[in-house]
């Protein structure tokens, strides 16, 4: 729990969304059923089979209402508004409440029912959007149904569920497949929907205290390497040996993954690659040795065969990130004796093309201050214009002539800001804004957004 | 007294207790008896001229929504959150019980008593009082389940609030879209009013003219009926959930906010270009609106528990005035406009009285 859940009075609501088969009604069984100590109401969607026998299991008719107030996307939730405007009034105070909302509904309204009515937005507050997948049938989902997409958007907690079913490979892919999506959410892997109950509820999603955490790979378009692979290294000398190829150059990284099940020697160390690969080349490489360790090594090749050495201190996995495919400069890594090691675990980065999903996120990061009239007409046009097509949106930025930090989110066309954290003498002032949406383009935003500097 | 303007009396109001919040209260036709539904659930009768309880009920459940009074107090009928419609008998035990499709969002009885009708879901049940059972049954005897004469069915989205057209058993229901009017004895419904709006409130003006909805997109809509237009009123700082007639039918109170205000409906075009009465006093929302049944005053109350007593066709100043340490949830005059009655968000019912 951050500051501000701390001191906010409201009773927090967690909406639960996910397809049908995804695990909501076990998710919600098993949080009605643990022992937790605390009251807690449930409002079931019409078709919801919550088996246990709870006075608070309320159903609801997911009545969606326009609004008349010139904001085409401003729909709430009717049914809800009279549903917690009763519960409210109830001197036996609930301590939390959680909407469950069929796989057919779009969660934008159920968020906006938050903003949107003073009565329940002065008890209330929206802790997060939870969304479950069913891994094994996901992919299928989103390719054929836009809500799949928009609750994977509005997330702020993806649970992949059921990966029990399916293969690491397979969820691994699922799971790219998800956070390009939605770069902001949390995703958990689960079987059965078990997980501790604090990694859903009292999250703080729509906090404007609450960091931006953002995976910035995620918000790259492509990764910066083709392939990585995990060698088990005994202690000793090796080489890297590789020819010329279609490219003059090949950047690569070598990195010690002890303690690391060789699964995990790749997933773990992706960010960190990324990081690397985004930071200037090792200057005192001179093309004769490499060390394990976060370098950048750029290779100058020629079409001779290249040979490296490599000492390796202490035997376990290591794990070499490279910028083009191996296979394209016959690369390999060769042990004293000149023979070949194989890695033990290998995968591809290939841009994905699989999937042409419509709903992305576009992060941006742009050091120096804004100006605020320009920041403030650009996202009143921004929203007025896209507001329909953007589901969520957060920001950290310096605004020129302000020491304290300025955090807008947002949720369509609704916005709330205020003042945030002061700026520290050591710090660098800057800005972060993340847009998830459908049919976003990053180059608009991004000039944009630049635009808005002072 | 018509003519004579009323103040809240300077003596210690009576006041009664409910547990929890009170979510409804309503008057016996005499004036003795006072029923008040909770938010936790219970219903209570007082007795206004001893001041002591004549009976609880645990009520229904999650939650009773609305309440109403026959047959001065013999009988009160509640719904509730727990899907049921409730007649009490004299002592408060049900004498009978209706099931409903759903939470059952209001209760109101026809001016001849004759019909009682219950909003749940997409649905108006109408139940016959002339059928019900004897209300005299001994306590602790199971309520006998009673079915709906009618039901007006086929709403697009759950019914918010019904009003009977005053003298006749034409009945008035909000949904989200459309306002509908119903005959006892018709099949389907009478008349449709559609918009692209969610209405949360309506009264039937008692001179027949208008029915008034309370929005939640913060407006106020005025349905001429005979003529078949409408006139919306934009503004409010908050959904409007207050509304309330004087007798003559002439103005029309409105909450939505912290100030009440009153439309003079008169004339052809009714409150159209017409500036309203702004009554300025309440520093938070009002939350309760009710104007005399006899005469113009009108009674306000919000949050901070301020409650006001206005004369607004004849002045904008404040007739009385009282700070009560809860949050007013109900305003309500008696029959005769003698009595006040107050309810609060801790469950207190206050009683003042009225005097010239």
């Amino acid at each position: 729990m951050n500051d501000i859940t701390a001191t906010d009075k409201r009773t927090p609501v967690t909406i639960l969304t996910g397809f049908l088969g995804s695990g909501k009604t076990t998710l919600l069984n098993r949080i009605l059923s643990e022992n937790h100590g605390k009251r807690i109401a449930v409002i079931e969607n019409e078709f919801g089979e919550v088996g246990i026998d709870h006075e608070l299991v309320i159903q609801a008719d997911e009545e969606v209402f326009e609004m008349n107030n010139g904001c085409i996307c401003c729909t709430v939730r009717g049914d809800l508004i009279r549903i917690l405007g009763k519960l409210m009034k109830r001197r036996d105070k609930l301590d939390y409440i959680l909407i469950e909302t069929t796989g057919l509904a779009d969660p934008g309204p159920v968020i906006q029912t938050f903003y949107m009515d003073d009565e329940i937005a002065h008890q209330l507050r929206v802790d997060g959007c939870v969304t479950l997948v069913d891994t094994v049938n996901i992919d299928r989902q989103l390719d054929e149904a836009s809500e799949a997409s928009e609750q994977i958007a509005f997330a702020d907690v993806i649970l992949l569920n059921k990966t029990d079913l399916a293969s690491a490979e397979d969820v691994r892919k699922v799971e790219d497949r998800l956070r390009r999506m939605n770069a902001r959410a949390t995703i958990h892997r689960t079987a059965h929907a078990e997980l501790p109950l604090e990694r859903i509820l009292d999250i703080g999603g729509f906090d404007l205290n609450g960091a931006l955490d953002v995976d910035p790979k995620f918000l790259e378009p492509e990764y910066p390497f083709e392939w990585a692979g995990v060698y088990q290294l005994e202690a000793g000398e090796y080489e890297l040996v590789v020819s010329g190829g279609p490219d003059p150059t090949m950047d690569l990284a070598l990195l010690s993954a002890g303690g690391n099940r060789a699964g995990d020697a790749i997933d773990e160390f992706v960010e960190s690659a990324v990081r690397i690969f985004s930071d200037d080349h090792w200057p005192a490489f001179d093309g004769t040795a490499l060390v394990p360790a976060p370098r950048l090594y750029r290779l100058r090749l020629s079409q001779d065969l290249h040979r490296m050495s490599i000492s390796i201190a202490r035997s376990g996995p290591y794990t070499l990130f490279t910028e083009h495919l191996p296979e394209e400069f016959d690369l390999r890594i060769a042990n004293g004796a000149n023979e070949p090691v194989t890695p033990s675990m290998e995968r591809e980065f290939k841009p994905d093309h699989e999937h042409n999903d419509q709903v992305t996120s576009v992060g941006i990061t742009i050091a120096g201050d804004l100006e605020i009239e320009k920041i403030d007409r650009w996202l009143t046009v921004l929203i007025r214009e896209r507001g329909l097509d953007i589901f969520r949106m957060k920001g950290v930025l310096a605004v020129a002539g302000y020491d304290r930090r300025f955090v807008f989110q947002g949720v369509h066309m609704l916005m709330d800001s205020q003042p945030g954290a002061p700026w520290q003498a050591s710090e660098a002032r800057s800005n972060a804004l993340v847009f998830i949406g459908r049919n976003l383009d990053r180059t608009e935003l991004e000039t944009g957004f630049r635009r808005c500097l002072a | 007294m018509p003519g004579v303007i009323s103040r809240l009396s300077e003596a210690d109001p009576v006041t009664f207790d409910i547990e929890g919040y009170v979510s409804a209260t309503a008057w016996s036709r005499e004036g003795v008896r006072l029923a008040v539904a909770s938010a936790d659930g219970p219903v209570a009768c007082f007795n206004t001229q001893n001041g002591l309880r004549e009976w609880s009920h645990p009520g229904h459940g999650l939650g009773t929504s609305s309440v109403t009074m026959a047959d001065d107090g013999a009988l009160t009928v509640t719904c509730g959150q727990d899907d049921r419609v409730l007649f009490h008998g004299a002592t408060g035990s049900p004498v009978c019980a209706g099931r409903l499709p759903g939470w059952g969002e209001r209760v109101r009885l026809s001016t001849d008593q004759r019909y009682a009708a219950v909003a749940s879901k997409r649905a108006v049940l109408v139940f016959d009082m002339l059928e019900l059972p004897s209300h005299t049954r001994a306590d602790g005897d199971p309520e006998i389940p009673v079915e709906p004469a009618f039901v007006f069915d086929g709403h697009a989205s759950t019914v918010t609030d019904i009003a009977w057209e005053p003298g006749t058993h034409r009945l008035a229901a909000t949904a989200y879209g459309t306002l509908t009017i119903w005959r006892v004895g018709t099949t389907g419904p009478v008349r449709v009013f559609r918009w692209q709006g969610s209405s949360l409130v309506v009264r039937w003006s008692p001179d027949k003219r208008f029915l008034a909805t309370g929005d939640q997109d913060s407006t106020v809509h005025f349905w001429f009926i005979k003529e078949g237009k409408d006139l919306q009123m934009w503004g409010f700082e908050t959904k409007v959930l207050e509304l309330s007639w004087d007798h003559s039918g002439r103005h029309l109170a409105t909450g939505g906010g912290r100030m009440p205000t009153v439309w003079d409906c008169s004339g052809q075009k009714g409150p159209e270009k017409r500036r309203p009465i702004q009554l300025e006093r309440h520093e938070s929302h009002v939350r309760a609106l009710a104007f005399g049944n006899r005469t113009q005053l009108l009674a306000s109350g919000d949050a901070d528990g301020r409650l006001v007593l206005w004369n607004p066709i004849g002045s904008e100043s404040p007739v009385s005035e009282r700070r009560l340490n809860f949050a007013i949830t109900q305003v309500a005059f008696s029959p005769d406009d003698s009595m006040l009655a107050v309810g609060g968000d801790d469950g207190t019912v206050t009683l003042y009285r009225l005097e010239p």
